[in-house]
């Protein structure tokens, strides 16, 4: 059985014509806008970050990566070399 | 012979989850038709909550809004510790306050302060409060202040715990303890204020 308080949130509920049925789709709106932001963010800020460490001097590893990979082709013996060096996990 | 219609098999499916399993489900897969559950299980009652806090319909409606992405962004963060409900009240009742707080519309939050000294003795009894008739508890609700109404709508309304009072509004028990005590009194005063028989 219902107390007085649940029979007064029923009573508001009738009374009021409910909520909108737009908002799901504001919820779901909003949910696609935070992720496009957030997709954004997680493409750009590593790039950023990137630029100004390569701009104040600092080692870009993803750029000597490609070098290196580019290297693999051209001279086995290097391959050898790098793929100690650099990817020490990697299997000969 | 009509393939039997696999979308309304599944929706029928999914209505029987609980919240919780709903819950698990949608991080599990990220399907909104288990969000789109759980939104159609308790918008009507957030709605109502809002409505009966902000006593705006438009003001409700934003909240709703703003409740329930606040809801899917944190919903990794429930743990079952209470109920799914109570966790979603938690976060209505919160909101709602602050909303409140924001827009100055009640300088007074809660009547007096948590301190509580020592055991907190409750000198008004439940059956006085749950006795009120309806009308009248609508009238004594929207006079006091916009806390004390939660807490007391959290308590007799929600059936919430001490424990889920006091994880809801952030406080040891012995301070909930004391804020239900204070509202409670500031209840019987503006009723004794506003009826006098």
């Amino acid at each position: 059985m219902k107390n007085n308080f649940q029979q007064l949130e029923e009573d508001e509920l009738r009374q009021s014509r409910g909520p909108s049925t737009e908002i799901y789709d504001g919820v779901m709106g909003g949910m696609r806008s935070m992720k496009f932001v957030g997709g954004l963010f997680d493409h750009f800020i590593p790039k950023m970050l990137r630029f100004f460490v390569t701009i104040l001097g600092g080692n870009d590893r993803i750029s000597s990566g490609t070098r290196v990979s580019h290297d693999l082709s051209q001279d086995e013996n290097r391959t050898e070399r790098h793929s100690r060096s650099d990817y020490p996990n990697r299997q000969a | 012979m009509h393939p039997p219609n696999l979308k309304t098999t599944t929706s029928a499916q999914i209505s029987r989850h609980s919240d919780e399993e709903l819950v698990r489900l949608y991080r599990e897969n990220q399907d909104t038709r288990y969000f789109d559950q759980l939104y159609s299980r308790h918008s009507d009652k957030v709605y109502g909550k809002c409505i009966s806090i902000l006593k705006d319909a438009n003001l409700a409606n934003d909240a709703l809004q703003e409740i329930f992405i606040k809801i899917l962004l944190n919903i990794s963060k429930f743990k079952e510790q209470s109920k799914f409900s109570t966790w979603v009240y938690s976060i209505t009742y919160n909101f709602c306050i602050d909303m409140v707080r924001r827009n100055r519309k009640s300088l007074l939050i809660y009547s007096g302060d948590d301190e509580a000294a020592g055991e907190v003795v409750d000198e008004v009894n439940d059956s006085e409060i749950l006795e009120t008739s309806i009308s009248r508890l609508k009238v004594i609700l929207n006079q006091i202040p916009v806390g004390d109404k939660a807490v007391l709508m959290m308590k007799y309304q929600d059936g919430m715990s001490i424990k889920d009072i006091s994880y809801t509004l952030t406080k040891t028990e012995s301070a909930v303890k004391m804020k239900i005590k204070r509202a409670k009194q500031k209840f019987r005063l503006v009723y004794s204020e506003t009826y006098s028989d």
